[in-house]
């Protein structure tokens, strides 16, 4: 009490508050600063790419005889540091109306949780139209708020709010694999009932391929009696080729004296439908990886350059998508579907060959390439560091970005090789989809409004605004347009890859699968196991997973993988097109 | 009348307190604890089913679960002994008046202002091998191409939560420093006693229980350590780095398997009053 007492009975000078309040200034301006540039400089060091995500809207609205033009921009600052991407798009919109424009109030307003990124954003641009659609055919005005959540958390966010039965997002998208857990729990909205008696949305499911209604919509995969989503953000990965290097006549004439055939060149039709070799690529990943002081394409290297860079890294599914797309080439599948069933399959021998390719890749890759994922492929390209990348799609914007990329005019991309096998001789082409359906929360009260939203989606004008903004279009009566596949320098490789789709397991047990796949393969690529060590403890662990979770007998008959259609595993052991699967089997 | 009004105004003061803990502690240490004996997984629903020390026995004879506490053994031993011997180190450096002292620490403690989730993205750019800077500054200085997150993954998020916490551990131990009498040190040099004698006889007893508290909070820190390692390393390559906390993380908001994560955090929980006690009773004795 007495030191209290001292304390506040203790008169400060003028001098001492001033020298006390300076200290503390400076203390503050020097922490800010010091933080200041340890941030930029942590940020920078990555790649050249800026950690600032633009958005360039062009709004062009023609309403009656008036026409009204409004430029927006939106700038904002990236969500994370991890998801470094510059993205310039150009939304144009044109909405003609019969009477002029009035404020639409709102009586209903539903929630749709998305991951913050351009196509969330631009979902919401898009959807700030539904009031006005949904006066005009529902006779209430339905706003749609739109809860963007970063990528890192959104499976966290969306299953636990999905877990206390929330009513609230009504709409939310999943990833592809989560649909099992989802709707096996009963969070997510079997549509089938309501399919069946609206024609509508009957015509609207015959608009999406084989493999988008397969993987984004049914649970079992390709079980089309369980329609539990429609494709939202399509996205696949592609190959993307530096075309100064490649074009360059002294180093093709070096390549065809090295190895004894051509390199393709970069017409398009050279890598597709032509059938380039996965092993072919690592031909060209081994010739033009190149030391600082070597010269390429008639240029003195002043960095290490390096060949190709795919993703390995351990987050997420990052190594499962391309390890699964090598895996389906070498005619291979994670498990039999049907019967649950893994040794023997995952670590089978072509599994073995399929994994000690993937591994094999590794010398030509940059030294940071158990980290490489979407970003960190995207920054050695936009570094002009790597001869090709794989990259998914909807992450490639960036890579055409002049004030991001280096390269941004010397790219191309095509889709992905295939591989012929060594014992049977069929060429196969299978790449693993990427992408997420938007499905409806089975506990909201606005389920029938959230269909409406569907079909608002997948109107013309709604898919055209999604188009031009850089979302993945999932229909393919416009993915196979001319219009399309020239809208974006990546659009057609997207449209081409789409019927050559596979996925890995959408069961419920699927995190656990795909945490175990993600352990083993990159403790292999770390170099701390063998192929075949990692191959056999992960058929090991997978089987324990798959047995404890007691798939398939403890799963009743509408929730197991149909016995009498084709699997993945069935189609890509005989070599078929990835639109078999879910076909009925020959007798 | 007024007697019993004067007893009961404190309880009813203590009331919300009383109430905000055992809303918001007890009751769900309890529950989970009842969790912890059910096989339960929260997304897919359905009733919980009562396994009794399944949930227990699964996790301590799975050699897995070993694997992570090894791992996280070696991690929370390396970190505080590391931090403990710079941060003596600091604080004796900050223990003598310099100009520009008061900067100095300001600056040294920096790191203790930076959220954890963001000083793991920093060093995983930083130790990047292809752009990082570190990779850059040991090959100008050693012409050697370093990979910290492949080969030295361990030592890189042991170094990133040194930088972090060490800090931390000066603070403490210059507070103690200050706190060792003038006149005792005064007497001490009259008196001659080597530096080593002066440590011994006057600061480390004065020191002793400030030191044991801050090793006691960091040990308890590094053990629920989880930010910084998973934006670093996301406990890879492999599992190399794959602490308790994280595959806690996994089993409970990847997998849902409520039941067994409840049981493994409870197996946590006791590790740490485990350690706990240990470190009392270990300051105990060196007190008597």
């Amino acid at each position: 009490m007495n030191s209290r007492k001292n304390i506040l009975a203790k008169k400060l000078s003028r001098r001492e508050a001033l020298s006390t309040a300076g200290k503390v200034a400076i203390s503050a301006v020097v922490a800010g600063v010091v933080a200041g540039v340890g941030g930029y400089l942590a940020g920078s060091a990555a790649a050249p790419g800026r950690e600032t995500v633009t958005e360039t809207k062009t709004v062009t609205s023609t309403v009656g005889a008036a026409t009204v033009t409004e430029t927006k921009t939106v700038t904002a600052g990236a969500a994370t540091v991890t998801q470094t991407q510059t993205v310039t798009q150009t939304i144009t919109r044109t909405v003609t109306a019969g009477a002029p424009p009035t404020e639409i109030k709102p009586e209903i307003t539903i929630t749709f949780a998305s991951p913050e990124w351009l196509p969330g954003r631009l979902t919401g641009l898009i959807a700030e139209k539904f009031p006005e659609w949904s006066a005009r055919k529902l006779g209430k005005a339905v706003a749609v708020k739109m809860d963007l959540i970063p990528w890192g958390v959104i499976h966290d966010r969306i299953t636990t709010t999905l877990a206390a039965k929330s009513k609230e997002p009504t709409l939310l998208i999943s990833d592809s694999q989560w649909l099992g857990e989802l709707y096996v729990g009963g969070h997510i909205l079997r549509m089938n009932p309501i399919i069946e008696k609206d024609p509508e949305l009957q015509q609207l499911l015959n608009r999406f391929d084989e493999s988008l209604v397969n993987y984004y919509m049914t649970y079992p995969q390709g079980n089309r009696n369980n329609i539990v989503g429609f494709g939202h953000e399509g996205d696949v990965i592609a190959l993307v080729v530096r075309r100064d290097i490649l074009m360059h006549p002294g180093e093709r004439e070096n390549f065809k004296a090295q190895f004894g055939y051509d390199l393709p060149t970069d017409k398009y039709e050279d890598w597709f439908p032509a059938q380039v070799d996965w092993t072919q690529l690592r031909d060209m990943a081994k010739f033009f990886t190149r030391k600082a002081g070597d010269e390429i394409a008639g240029k003195r290297l002043e960095e290490d350059f390096y060949g190709i860079a795919v993703h390995m890294s351990k987050e997420y599914d990052a190594l499962a998508c391309l390890f699964g797309t090598i895996l389906y080439c070498w005619g291979e599948y994670w498990w039999d579907p049907v019967t649950g069933q893994v040794e023997g399959i995952v670590n089978s021998e072509r599994a073995l060959k399929a994994l000690e390719f993937y591994r094999s890749l590794i010398p030509y890759s940059p030294p940071n390439y158990l980290e490489l994922w979407f970003d960190q492929c995207n920054a050695v390209m936009q570094a002009g560091r790597v001869f090709m990348i794989t990259n998914w799609v909807g992450f490639q914007p960036s890579l055409f970005d002049p004030s991001a990329s280096k390269v941004y005019d010397k790219i191309f991309v095509v889709p992905l090789p295939g591989h012929r096998s060594e014992d049977d001789g069929k060429f196969r082409r299978y790449a693993n989809i990427g992408g997420q359906p938007m499905c409806i929360n089975a506990y909201s009260d606005y389920k029938e409004i959230a269909l409406e939203f569907v079909k608002f989606w997948f109107e013309p004008e709604q898919q055209r605004m999604w188009a031009e903004g850089g979302g993945g279009v999932c229909i393919k009566d416009i993915i196979n347009t001319d219009w399309f596949k020239t809208l974006t320098p990546y659009n057609r490789a997207y449209a081409d890859s789409i019927p050559f789709q596979l996925d890995f397991w959408n069961v419920p047990t699927y995190a656990e699968l795909l945490q175990a796949l993600q352990e083993e393969i990159h403790a292999c690529l770390a170099g701390q196991q063998d192929p075949k060590t990692a191959l056999d403890r992960l058929a090991k662990r997978h089987a324990e997973i798959i047995k404890e979770d007691g798939y398939p007998d403890r799963y009743p008959p509408e929730l197991r993988y149909p016995p009498d259609v084709k699997s993945p595993l069935d189609v890509v052991r005989a070599g078929e097109p990835a639109s078999e699967v879910g076909k009925p089997k020959k007798k | 009348m007024h007697d019993r009004s004067e007893k009961l105004f404190p309880i009813i003061l203590i009331i919300p307190a009383l109430a905000i803990v055992f809303f918001l502690v007890i009751f769900p240490l309890v529950w989970a604890l009842g969790l912890s004996f059910y096989r339960y997984n929260v997304l897919r629903g359905g009733e919980p089913i009562f396994v009794g020390l399944d949930n227990y026995i699964k996790l301590l004879s799975d050699p897995f679960t070993w694997e992570r506490f090894v791992t996280t053994a070696t991690f929370v031993v390396s970190t505080v002994s590391l931090e403990f011997i710079l941060g003596f180190g600091l604080a004796l450096l900050f223990y003598q008046e310099f100009r520009g002292r008061r900067l100095a620490i300001t600056l040294v403690t920096m790191p203790l202002l930076i959220a954890p989730i963001a000083a793991g993205i920093f060093f995983k750019y930083i130790y990047d091998a292809t752009f990082g800077i570190f990779t850059y500054l040991v090959w100008a200085l050693t012409g050697m191409k370093i990979n910290m997150t492949k080969d030295y993954a361990m030592l890189a998020v042991v170094l990133l939560d040194a930088w972090q916490w060490t800090p931390f551990m000066m603070l403490f131990i210059l507070a103690g420093l200050e706190a060792v009498p003038k006149h005792l040190l005064e007497s001490a040099e009259i008196d001659r006693l080597s530096w080593l004698n002066r440590f011994r006889v006057v600061i480390w007893p004065t020191i002793r229980p400030l030191v044991m508290l801050a090793l006691l909070f960091r040990t308890m820190d590094a053990f629920r350590t989880f930010d910084t390692v998973f934006a670093l390393t996301e406990g890879g390559p492999g599992t190399q780095t794959e602490l308790i906390s994280i595959t806690l993380y996994r089993v409970a908001f990847k997998y849902f398997r409520t039941g067994e994560a409840t049981a493994l955090a409870f197996i946590v929980l006791v590790i740490v009053i485990l350690l706990t006690n240990l470190y009392l009773r270990m300051a105990r004795r060196v007190g008597e």
